[in-house]
């Protein structure tokens, strides 16, 4: 058995899966950010509210529907998610695969208080809670008669929370404004993005990148209303995504006969910034009935941001692509049936999600299907559910409001 | 057409039929929430005058409103408007309007209801003598609320009586007596006051008899219904006359003009304080008092009672403003003041006016 240390030099570079490139990298990791609001109502209505904007939530989908409200309101949402990103097998790129993983999340807290022609809120709010899991193997001979196990891994946990304060002011009674000032913190913990390698001499090599940060930044959003729970509103919404500032560490292992210590290196810290996408929305609703609401609207989101470096995309032309920005379309709806004094509604709609996942062999474009119910006791407290239902993302909402 | 345009003209389609289908209702609707906002911000002159107009688009109670979002609450502008005038201390109006609320019924199936007996009780406590307790209730419906409603169906009656008799005075004059079966407007319309007038003490005696709370309700409202006809017809009986005295005179030879009568000697009550009384019962007491804004220079015993309204409707608007404005009771007080030295025997009719104001009045000197 021959090998020369120039050999290892070349490893990485001569094998497709090992390079440094072409490793699922945390930023190649196809995050499903979570950009619909956060209420289980406004979710099962295809996620569109940015013109309804008229409950507890609206402090993250359009602050300017504070102001319709008129009594004070806390709410709290819970949310399950079910992600299925869709991964390149490193081994061979003409397959992918999916690792499902499910999350439990505290989605959503506020108060809302309203005065006159004023509203204000605080708010609690987990935007995107995020994990995936991935992991590859392989067998083959890196050396002519040595026989070894390769194995790629990645695990990844995102947590982008938000700690808001909200104020929303009637302009005039047809015209409302809002705004919220946000700290969001973006937490990462990349914990096994890793390349395994072990012979049958015994000697095995592990490269090794670790995120366990994470960083705060303030945010903002704000929002216009047009006639605020009327017959026919219109709304538009921004939101700054942030930009946050975490630490990777990289480390090599080595170990064997031949490999010894010879290959080890670390750890290595390194500065990376995530960036989240800044996003603008625009929506109509109509109510042809006070018991009927029909409402569209179209949100770009500046998925650019997450796009490959320039040097990435080009010494992996044949792997990743450029991230465009995106556009969604939703559409949805709610109608509510009167039980004696007791409301109780069904809503459903539809969003599109483009792709976004930065890899060329993958296209993460979905569209997702929402529906929901709920209904109010005693007309103060209010629960509802909702869905939402796409290839690569399963999450069910509940939600409860009370109102004073 | 292109698709854009296509769908840009389904938008605006869709938009005016949605417009269209919701603007009629919309008005009471509003006005109703609005007045609920100014419930709950503890705004009663507000509340007050909402509630009245909600009531003059639809005072039908219990269809159910959404506010926003997932809030629906029941249509209740009686309750409401009692809940007003109870806080703003008008307690025989807050129970004349609870009285329509619950004889309507929607309210007893609300959460309001309870609010409404609470409330009920501290007024009756304040504006009925105390009575000893009969050993077993009666059956039927509250006595204290039948009596109350009675009350206020009277004094519609008393109000479309007083109206009626102006009407009549203003039938006798010479200028008018000529045309008056042939105007629609006087004669044909004084003819349908009576006739609701009749209907109102119809069914005021029924609802006695039963005794029926709904019909006294409805006997309260066709009396109310018959004092705004014959109001209506005496104002435009008065600008008629009016027209008609400024028409040039007849040539000499034509024939004499014929002798006053004793109805029509007797001067019917001015058209401002006609309807300063009807703005002042109907709750717009802002607008009364700009209506009697002239009560001063009115003829007679009539600058008296302009200014007794006056001054109850300063009163009211007073109490509405949760007793605040110190330049609004010193009004009242000079209106009432003033009213006595137009006519030293003018006093507010305590079946018309709150026990309130009446304490008041009596203490203006």
């Amino acid at each position: 058995m021959r090998r020369t240390l120039m050999g290892l030099g070349v490893l990485f570079l001569a094998v497709p899966f090992a390079s440094a490139q072409t490793r699922p990298r945390a930023r190649t990791i196809p995050i499903q950010f979570q950009f619909a609001p956060p209420g289980a109502r406004a979710l099962a209505m295809g996620a569109t509210f940015v013109a309804i904007a008229d409950d507890a939530t609206a402090a993250e989908s359009n602050p300017a529907g504070l102001t319709i409200l008129t009594k004070p309101e806390i709410s709290a949402h819970f949310r399950t998610s079910r992600f299925e990103p869709e991964f390149v097998n490193p081994f061979n790129i003409d397959a992918t695969a999916s690792f499902a993983s499910k999350v439990y999340s505290p989605a959503y807290f506020s108060l809302v208080y309203p005065f006159k022609n004023a509203a204000i809120s605080v708010y609690y709010q987990q935007a995107t809670n995020f994990e995936s899991s991935a992991s590859f193997s392989d067998q083959g001979e890196l050396f002519p008669g040595t026989p070894a196990n390769f194995a790629l891994s990645s695990q990844a946990e995102l947590l982008l929370d938000n700690i808001g304060a909200s104020l929303a002011y009637k302009l005039t009674p047809k015209l409302s404004v809002g705004a919220s000032v946000r700290a969001s913190r973006l937490k990462f913990k990349n914990t096994g993005e890793t390349f395994d390698y072990a012979d049958i001499d015994g000697d095995t090599y592990r490269l090794q990148e670790q995120i366990n940060d994470d960083n705060r930044q303030v945010t903002f959003n704000v929002g216009i209303l047009a006639n605020p729970n009327g017959n026919i509103s219109a709304g538009v919404f921004y939101k700054k995504g942030g930009k946050f500032d975490l630490t990777r560490v990289t480390q090599e292992f080595s170990s064997g006969p031949f490999f010894g210590d010879l290959l080890e290196s670390g750890p290595t810290p390194e500065d990376v910034r995530y960036e989240v996408p800044d996003s603008f929305s625009g929506g109509i609703a109509l109510r042809p009935t006070d018991r009927w609401v029909v409402s569209g609207e179209v949100t770009w989101i500046k998925y650019s941001v997450l796009s490959p470096s320039q040097e990435d995309l080009t010494e992996n032309s044949d792997t990743l692509e450029a991230i465009d920005d995106g556009v969604e379309i939703h559409v949805g709806t709610e109608y509510t049936f009167l039980s004696g004094q007791t409301p109780f509604s069904i809503r459903a709609g539809l969003f599109t999600d483009p792709d976004h996942d930065g890899q060329k062999l993958l296209d993460s474009k979905q569209v997702h299907g929402t529906f929901g119910a709920g209904f109010v006791l005693g007309g103060r407290f209010q629960v509802d559910f909702g869905a939402n239902f796409a290839k690569r993302v399963k999450e069910g909402l509940v939600s409860f409001v009370y109102r004073f | 057409m292109t698709g854009t345009r296509a769908v840009a003209t389904a938008a605006l389609a869709l938009s005016s039929i949605v417009a269209s289908a919701r603007s009629a209702s919309a008005d009471y609707k509003d006005s109703y929430k609005q007045g609920v906002e100014a419930i709950e911000k503890s705004r009663w002159a507000d509340a007050a005058r909402l509630m009245q107009q909600a009531i003059a688009g639809k005072s039908a109670e219990g269809e159910t409103i959404r506010f926003y979002g997932q809030r629906f609450e029941p249509y209740l502008p009686h309750f409401y408007l009692g809940l007003a005038l109870f806080n703003a201390g008008d307690c025989v109006g807050a129970l004349r309007s609870w009285a329509i609320s619950e004889s309507q019924g929607a309210v007893r199936k609300a959460e309001q209801y309870r609010t409404l007996t609470r409330n009920r009780s501290a007024c009756e406590a304040k504006v009925t003598p105390a009575k000893p307790t009969p050993a077993t209730p009666p059956p039927g419906p509250d006595p204290a609320a039948l009596a109350q409603a009675t009350q206020a169906a009277e004094a519609a009656l008393k109000r479309a009586d007083e109206a009626s008799r102006a009407v009549a005075a203003l039938q006798g004059d010479p200028l008018l007596s000529p045309g008056w079966s042939q105007d629609a407007s006087l004669g044909p319309a004084q003819e349908r006051a009576k006739e609701a007038l009749a209907s109102a003490r119809t069914k005021l005696e029924a609802g006695r008899k039963k005794p029926d709370l709904a019909q006294i309700g409805e006997a309260r409202d066709a009396a109310d219904r018959a004092a705004q006809q014959l109001e209506a017809v005496s104002a435009q009986a008065t600008r008629r006359r009016a027209d008609l005295a400024a028409a040039p005179k007849p040539t000499p030879a034509g024939p004499a003009p014929a002798t006053p009568t004793a109805a029509a000697t007797k001067a019917p009550p001015p058209p401002e304080l006609l309807a300063g009384a009807r703005a002042f019962f109907g709750a717009q007491y802002q607008q009364a008092v700009s209506l009697l804004a002239g009560a001063d220079g009115l003829p007679g015993r009539a600058g008296a009672h302009g200014l007794v309204l006056r001054a109850a409707a300063r009163h009211a608007l007073y109490l509405l403003g949760g007793e605040r404005d110190q330049n609004l009771l010193s009004s009242a007080q000079a209106d009432a003041r003033a009213s006595r030295r137009l006519d030293p025997g003018v006093a507010p009719d305590p079946q018309a006016f709150s026990p309130r104001f009446v304490e008041f009045f009596k203490k203006s000197r």
